[in-house]
């Protein structure tokens, strides 16, 4: 069967992370992404290795070149009328268009939806921003640590003793962004399927985050409460948490859920006179005494390696799950028997991993069918197959810098 | 079910049965029944989704009709019971699939194998029908029966690896991440295959890992052996790091977000130091970070002085730092006011409240807030006898025996 977005074609303006995920997304999906980028302008993360000896280090982000799998890449000046042209003879050829500039970017090309729509009537246009396309703060700068503080997720993140908000630690905001737009493109591609109609999506990312807040927010409205950070534990389970492993910097997480949980944990542990202590006897009294029970499991675990309580707890029936780093994911064992991460070749860089299957398809798995563009790798392709460019129109816009394959700043690295 | 009447929402053509429970799989078919999907929701006789019983509730009194989670996830849904465990249930859940074209689930696989309530005993000789299964680990591998949470989820996907500070435990994030992510690449793979469906291919089983879901999401984990341009995993990023972090100032909290050489010239002004855009310390992104120490004590010191206020205002001047937006200024945003982003239910018992509405704006198709979420069972006879085209008597019986 052909891949679930075959024939779709997505003409992505999109940088940094937010962006690129969505179009990461489709393109993973079978969509054929036609990124642009320009020699002036190259996409903003392909420069995250500062003082590289190489003589194209923008070729060499790890980032960069993580999220832009699957995709075409060219390069066009926008700030060229005719650089303009060209991208809009592809809107033209394309059925999705995605972008994350600050808002007046694209209505300063003269790329607006208005402008998108009169070359092609049902196209749809997908704009992500931190705030949103509208509203005092619309150009407020913003990506993925801006928007995590403004979402209010900080707030129930942190220690439970220092009282402290804390950020993830990771940029999954951008992630998310990009995942939530994905779905929206889908949708509209659903109503277009229907309909025949295009349409303008407006995502904004600290929307789009604080829409998984709707349990929290409600609380406080109906029982005045703010969220407590409580650090690894649960408002309703205990024990819960991370405790240390043998070994330097290893922690597994556990989580007792049910009596049944608790039972068998007791059981494991060798603690069975903990089945009668009163302090322990429900779960709101092992919460208010999960001090106690946290000593005693760290201290049980703390002689154990994490896989080998992971593997002993749960062939009891209890929660266990090391706390893995990224590092260990490429070798988890479970990883590795599902397939998860495939392995490509690209110039300038050394073979390297993808996480592809975020999810399994029985009938139209995802695929890697290239790695991350090299800058303007596919120019000739897209000009002249679905262009119908010449050689010698390649060759003028080439002189005149509209389109290109280096760096014009390179001299600056 | 009988098919929904023309309206301008984008997936009125979906027809989905939820039998999942659970965050993840409430999410997933709230995304798509907030977008027109016809969801409905078939819960456990009785005790119904594990939703109902967590709470918040209202004064902390449970009641599994007003579990706010619950009435947040589950509105726009039609519910029923049935017990699957039982005979007669899952032949009533087979005339069910007959009328419907997605099936929703988050069953064990080893439990849904023993039930016979998996993809491969149900889905007969049905080619069409679209199946999604929500699990931690997924149906196959090592980890397939094991069991987790969104702590542990988040533990085999290298987040809280990253959170909390390098020289503590690791520290999860919090607001139970993991399964509203994993929700959202459940309700992308389902349309995902619906329009592979109806542009000429077939239905499938879609096979959705909450680990693998939540790892495509953090980046370093495949990035962490290209070669030159690696990029570095960092253990407990939680505090203030080159540029960007949280620090306390004279009235809460505020993040520092200033990463462009552009940005820093402007923030050394906003704070009163123009000078400092020309100390040779801190001119370069090396410089900064070997100085960071530094860096880090002016920056604290600053905020200490001033208000969240006064330290928001910076994003006049373009420099992103921000408030750590506590829940309650949250729901009095001005952006938020200006787009609508809250939107206004009543709340039986406690009056109006506000909700987050469209995680993202569509222009012909939008977000749309149709029905309460369901009481268990509320749309039995709908169902039953509406679709299936049974008696109400049969009804009777199938209640008193528990199937119902």
């Amino acid at each position: 069967m052909p891949p679930l977005l075959s024939g779709i074609r997505v003409i992505d303006l999109t940088m940094w992370w937010a962006g690129p995920f969505v179009t990461q997304l489709l393109g993973d999906m079978g969509a054929e992404i036609i990124k642009i980028e320009s020699i002036q302008v190259p996409d903003g993360w392909r420069f995250t290795v500062p003082n590289a000896d190489h003589d194209k280090p923008w070729e060499l982000s790890s980032y960069y070149n993580g999220v832009n799998r699957n995709k075409y890449g060219i390069t066009l000046n926008l700030q060229d009328p005719r650089g303009i042209e060209l991208c809009k003879r592809l809107v033209g050829m394309g059925d999705v268009v995605v972008e994350n500039y600050t808002p007046r970017v694209m209505a300063n090309f003269g790329l607006d939806y208005a402008k998108l729509r009169a070359i092609k009537p049902d196209i749809i246009m997908l704009s992500l921003s931190g705030y949103g396309g509208t509203g005092p703060w619309r150009d407020y700068a913003a990506f993925a640590f801006p928007v995590e503080d403004m979402s209010g997720f900080p707030q129930l993140t942190g220690y439970e003793d220092d009282d402290a908000p804390r950020r993830w630690g990771n940029s999954g905001v951008d992630a998310i962004s990009g995942l939530t737009g994905a779905y929206g493109v889908l949708t509209a591609l659903e109503h277009r399927r229907r309909t025949g109609e295009g349409q303008r999506i407006d995502l904004s990312m600290v929307e789009a985050l604080t829409s998984f807040l709707g349990g929290p927010l409600l609380d406080y409205q109906v029982n005045q409460r703010l969220p407590q950070r409580q650090g690894n534990h649960h408002p309703a389970h205990a024990p819960h948490g991370i405790y240390p492993c043998k070994g330097e910097d290893r922690w597994v997480s556990i989580a007792v859920t049910s009596e049944e949980e608790w039972r068998a944990l007791c059981t494991t542990l060798g603690q069975s006179d903990w089945l009668g202590d009163p302090r322990f006897a429900d779960p709101v009294s092992r919460q208010t005494h999960q001090a106690v029970l946290d000593t005693a499991i760290g201290d049980w675990t703390r002689q154990h390696d994490r896989m080998a309580v992971m593997h002993t707890l749960q062939a009891a029936g209890v929660p266990a799950m090391p706390v893995l780093s990224s590092a260990d994911v490429l070798t988890d064992p479970h990883m590795q028997a599902r397939g998860y991460f495939q392995r490509t070749t690209r110039a300038e860089i050394s073979p390297h991993a993808h996480g592809l299957h975020w999810a399994h398809f029985s009938e139209t798995p995802l695929s890697l069918r290239r790695p991350a563009p090299l800058l303007g790798e596919h120019n000739a392709f897209v000009l002249k197959e679905l262009l119908g460019l010449s050689d010698a129109e390649l060759s003028d816009l080439e002189r005149d810098k509209v389109i290109g394959t280096t760096f014009v700043g390179a001299a600056r690295l | 079910m009988p098919k929904a009447e023309p309206s301008p929402s984008a997936l009125s053509a979906l027809r989905i049965l939820d039998l999942s429970s659970g965050i993840a799989g409430g999410y997933c078919t709230k995304l798509l029944a907030d977008y027109g999907a016809e969801v409905v929701k078939v819960e456990t006789p009785g005790t119904g989704d594990s939703l109902r019983r967590w709470g918040p509730f209202p004064q902390d009194n449970p009641d599994t009709e007003r579990g706010l989670l619950h009435w947040y996830l589950n509105a726009n849904k039609r519910g029923m019971t049935l017990d699957v465990t039982n005979p007669a249930g899952r032949t009533i859940l087979r005339d069910l699939l007959a009328h419907c074209d997605i099936v929703v689930e988050s069953f064990p696989p080893a439990r849904a194998a023993a039930l016979r309530v998996s993809y491969e005993a149900l889905h007969g000789d049905r080619n069409d029908l679209i199946w999604l299964s929500i699990t931690p680990f997924g149906q196959t591998g090592p980890y397939a029966d094991y069991k987790a949470n969104d702590l542990l989820i988040q533990a085999a996907s290298a987040w809280p690896y990253m959170g909390g500070l390098p020289d503590r435990e690791p520290m999860k994030t919090g607001g139970f991440v993991s399964h509203y992510v994993t929700g959202t690449y459940g309700a992308l793979a389902v349309l995902a295959a619906w329009l592979s469906l109806r542009s000429g291919g077939t239905g499938q089983h879609i096979d959705l890992a909450a680990m693998e879901a939540l790892q495509s999401t953090n980046e370093y984990a495949a990035l962490s052996h290209s070669g030159p341009g690696d990029a570095k995993e960092v253990r407990g990023r939680g505090n203030l790091g080159v540029g960007t972090g949280i620090t306390e100032c004279r009235d809460g909290h505020v993040g520092i977000n200033v990463l462009t050489g552009n940005q820093w010239e402007m923030f050394w002004s906003f704070i009163g130091r123009p000078e400092l855009a020309e100390d040779p310390r801190f001119q370069t992104p090396i410089g900064r970070m070997q100085h960071w120490d530094e860096v880090a004590a002016l920056i604290r010191s600053w905020a200490k002085e001033h208000t969240r206020e006064e330290i928001f205002a910076a994003q006049e001047w373009r420099i992103p730092l921000t408030l750590i937006a506590r829940l309650d200024e949250i729901l009095d945003f001005p952006q938020h006011a200006a787009r609508g982003f809250f939107v206004e239910r009543e709340l039986p018992g406690v009056g109006p409240v506000r909700q987050p509405g469209a995680p993202f704006r569509m222009s012909a198709s939008p977000w749309n807030l149709r029905r309460s979420a369901p009481a268990l069972g509320q749309h039995n006879a709908d169902i039953l006898c509406g679709t299936l085209g049974m008696q109400p008597d049969e009804l009777v019986l199938l209640r008193r025996r528990g199937v119902i």
